[in-house]
């Protein structure tokens, strides 16, 4: 039978604008990609990917149109370093891949693409692409699918706990009461470790208090304000946009929290709601860089088993930011009690903003002078030694640590939406990971990935738990918290090419419906002839 | 560091003029009311420039190629270009500083409004608006948003007044109203001029040598440097935390006084003082200096015949930059890999940084 088929047209926009998870998101995102141009190809024929950045330069938003087709010639070699370099090192900034934010827009409001991809719902709330008349370009039809990875109603609870409550001159103009509610709103979701119906719902409350009933002749507050109210606008705008399209969360959760916020909304006379809400994991790039070279990884481990085989101490690992709602204070005030109590303990930390001159870097030679038996490995750009940015080493670390048995993951943060760190340390290296009990990590111990025993509310709990775990390695068993089949499935499940087909599946399920829209409409496309 | 003290003792001097004055006036009236607006007046000129100080403060070591590394790049880059061209970096580093002199810093009144202009356009483009010459659109952070917005209705005050000056003592006819209507326009040609500097210098340059793009684009990058440092909003490179020494000066005085009236009285005085062209001098000189210091290292690298196994790699890369401060280390971790050889577990990896009990 011959049928005249289209060429079909996909593009993706990664935002790499940010270290941390949405950055990491953006690579996975691109492998996932790759396979998927490979999927759609088998089904559909030829098809075009064009590959589009958004970076931050300073305190600038850029644009840059990548080479999507040299990349899928090198995934189809193999050659997968070659395109995580391609992204972490920054290569497809050249000068002349730089477009302006105006062609991105007309770019990507073609009407030849079938369908769109795009990496980050936040790449839209803080530049001009939020803007209503930009969003009815881009997201004109319902052929786009949005990967949301943080929770705004948090993220604006946060901008207002720093502008209103630790800005020393925000006393000057607004209500002590505000600051007060303010702080105990922040608390409250700290504690909670997500921001329920009842934050969402005050945080909108005072926003719109500030926002239109508070008439003050402060330019910084007007200035804060100004910017609050454009952030929410543009949020507002997206949100009415996602009445199409698809959007993805990686945790049920994140998807509640955002219903919480537009419950609120709502309320003020909005009908926000999210039509194809997607809840999946996140492509985990890892997987596909392992897969590729298991022989070099096994190398890096063989060297890391090197430093770690001979001690008597049990590590604890730490993987991420160094900031408070990381509870990396917490981190070290439980290595400083172990200490204290004797305990034979070692601290690895990897992270990447912190040097010589941070503080926490300052505590830890504080701990070092005071007691004995301290002994903290550091690796990070600060210190030259990366783990990050070669991520073959991270995994050959993992690995070892795994192998070694000797190793406990802690997870103390207070905001997660999704836990990519975590999962990291589980799936490579199989270690026992103790995590606190909030929001993302919750639901990961609620579909049996994280081990429900090894949850933690509070820094008592942290302490006993790992005061136990530690005798039980000590006593052999390790194993007892390691459910292997449980990972073996959670690392199928984060691959890469295993996320690729669920795009696929996305895209399928809008393209036919399309196209049976398109037949009853008598609309016949004679671009290319195909035969199937 | 020379400029932190310039400036530091500018502003000294200044709020010490202002408390003599108004100490003066208070002496002259008996009323209460007036006398309690006078220390308030003198409390709020403490403030201002309490907080202009403090950035001077933060700036310290921004100029300072052994603590900022982006500098330190792009001075060696710069002088070794040079050096390799056959040219003495410190003459061609004259060629930037003359140009900015001729063209802004010697024209009288004219150079106050370039100045404004500059930091008016830097800040409309920084909130979106089209960078007039080259039409091109910014999209700048927050941060950099909320900057701009402080600064925008400050210096448009002092703006407006500083164009009509110039205006009216070249016999033109208009009102100040007419250009606070279109202050965007009437700011263009004098933030192009500044911005014409840069044209010269790349012109100037190119016309030394035949191997133009090198070290013109070494030359470049340099000015963009220091006019990052100086003034500009928008050449900030990648993820970089720097203070633009003017901009800020303005943000900080509003933060501590939130007084704007009081603060254009600060600024005005501060040019009468030529307060922005000295602290664009001062910079110059520094960096100057740093080039004189780095200079005969780099010579030495480019040495042919230098021996080998002198590291005078490391020296190119980082001259005259001392060492980390060594942690209090086990060398234990590190000592076992060393031990280990010609096996599979030796491939080098990162080994950690490691901090341990002595």
């Amino acid at each position: 039978m011959v049928k005249k088929l289209k060429m079909k047209k996909l593009a993706v926009l990664l935002d790499r604008r940010w270290n941390g998870g949405v950055s990491t998101h953006s690579i996975g995102l691109l492998l996932s990609v790759l396979a998927l141009k490979k999927l759609i190809e088998e089904r559909y024929g030829k098809t075009e990917v064009e590959l589009y950045f958004i970076t931050q330069e300073g305190d600038f938003s850029k644009f840059y149109k990548g080479d999507f087709e040299q990349l899928y010639e090198k995934y189809l070699e193999g050659n997968i370093k070659e395109i995580i370099k391609y992204i972490t090192n920054n290569i497809y900034k050249k000068p002349s891949n730089k477009i302006s934010l105006d062609r991105l827009i007309d770019e990507l409001s073609r009407d030849d693409i079938d369908f769109k991809i795009f990496g980050n719902l936040g790449s839209f709330l803080f530049n001009s692409l939020g803007e209503k008349h930009n969003l009815d370009k881009i997201l004109n039809r319902g052929n786009f699918v949005i990967s949301a990875h943080s929770e705004f109603a948090g993220d604006l609870l946060t901008d207002m706990y720093e502008a209103m409550v630790l800005n020393p001159y925000a006393s000057k103009y607004v209500s002590i009461e505000v600051r007060k509610k303010i702080e105990d709103l922040f608390k409250r979701r700290l504690k909670k470790g997500y921001t329920d119906e009842y934050v969402a719902k005050e945080v909108i409350g005072i926003l719109n208090d500030l926002l239109y009933e508070n008439d003050i002749d402060s330019i910084i507050f007007n200035v804060k304000k100004g910017f609050l109210e454009d952030e929410v606008k543009k949020y507002i705008n997206l949100m009415s946009k996602l009445k199409e399209g698809y959007t993805i969360f990686p945790t049920y959760i994140l998807y509640e929290q955002t219903n919480n916020l537009l419950k609120s909304l709502n309320n003020f006379g909005f009908n926000l709601f999210i039509r194809n809400p997607i809840v999946m994991h996140e492509p985990m790039y890892m997987v596909t860089l392992e897969r590729a070279y298991s022989e070099e990884v096994n190398i890096y481990k063989e060297s890391y088993k090197e430093i770690y085989k001979d001690t008597d101490k049990i590590w604890l690992l730490y993987s991420g930011r160094i900031s408070l709602e990381r509870g990396s204070n917490e981190l070290l005030k439980l290595y400083e009690d172990l200490i204290k109590e004797g305990k034979k303990v070692g601290l690895i930390i990897i992270s990447d903003n912190i040097d010589e001159d941070s503080e926490f870097y300052k505590k830890i030679l504080e701990l070092a002078n005071k007691y004995k038996g301290v002994e903290v490995h550091l690796y990070g750009k600060g210190f030259g030694n990366s783990l990050h940015e070669d991520p073959l080493y991270y995994i050959g670390l993992l690995k070892s640590l795994g192998e070694l048995k000797n190793t406990i993951y802690i997870n103390p943060t207070y905001l997660e939406s999704y836990g990519l760190a975590t999962l990291e340390a589980l799936i490579f290296g199989n270690l026992i990971t103790i995590y606190r009990d909030i929001s993302g990590l919750r639901e990961l111990k609620e579909n049996g990935y994280l081990n429900y025993k090894l949850s933690f509310k509070d820094y008592q709990e942290l302490k006993d738990k790992i005061i136990k775990v530690i005798e039980d390695i000590k006593n052999g068993k390790y194993d007892s918290y390691i459910n292997k089949d449980i990972i073996e499935e959670l690392k199928k499940e984060v691959d890469p090419e295993k996320i690729a087909e669920k795009y696929a599946e996305i895209i399928y399920r809008y393209l036919e419906s399309e196209s049976t829209e398109k037949e009853i409409v008598g609309n016949k496309n004679e671009e290319v002839l195909a035969v199937t | 560091m020379v400029l932190t003290t310039y400036v530091n003792q500018t502003l000294d001097g200044l709020l010490s003029e202002y408390i003599n004055k108004l100490n003066r006036l208070k002496g002259l009236t008996t009323d209460d009311f007036e006398r309690r607006t006078l220390d308030s007046d003198i409390e709020t000129y403490s403030e201002i420039i309490r907080g202009m100080k403090g950035v001077s403060q933060q700036f310290e070591g921004q100029l300072d190629p052994n603590v900022n590394k982006d500098l330190r790049d792009i001075l060696v880059n710069f002088i070794s270009k040079a050096l390799k061209d056959n040219e003495n970096p410190s003459q061609l580093y004259r060629i930037i500083s003359d140009a900015y002199n001729q063209e802004v810093f010697s024209k009288g009144y004219e150079t106050l409004v370039i100045l404004l202009s500059k930091i008016y356009w830097e800040a409309l483009i920084t909130l979106g608006v089209p960078d007039p010459i080259n039409k091109q659109k910014y999209f700048a952070s927050r941060e950099a948003k909320e900057t701009a917005a402080m600064i925008i209705p400050i210096v448009k005050e002092l703006l407006g007044e500083a164009l009509y000056e110039f205006w009216s003592s070249r016999g033109k006819k208009i009102t100040k109203e007419e250009i606070m209507a279109n202050l965007e326009e009437h700011a263009r040609p004098f933030y192009a001029a500044w911005e014409a500097v840069k044209g010269k210098i790349a012109n100037e340059i190119e016309m030394l040598t035949p191997n133009r793009e090198e070290l013109r684009d070494a030359v470049m990058k340099l000015v963009d440097e220091l006019d990052k440092y100086y003034i500009s909003f928008k050449q900030a490179g990648q993820g970089r935390n720097y203070i633009s020494f003017i901009p800020e000066l303005i943000v900080a005085a509003y933060k501590a006084g939130q007084a704007p009236k009081h603060i254009i009285n600060v600024l005005e005085d501060l040019i009468r003082k030529d307060f922005f062209k000295n602290v664009f001098n001062e910079m110059y000189n520094e960096i100057g200096n740093y080039i004189n210091q780095l200079q005969p290292q780099i010579a030495q690298y480019l040495q042919p015949n230098q021996p080998v196994g002198q590291q005078q790699g490391q020296q190119i890369n980082q001259p005259n930059v001392q060492q980390p401060v060594p942690m209090q280390q086990n060398q234990q971790a590190g000592q076992q890999q060393a031990g280990q050889g010609g096996q599979s577990g030796n491939q080098p990896v990162p080994k950690p940084a490691v901090i341990a009990s002595p």
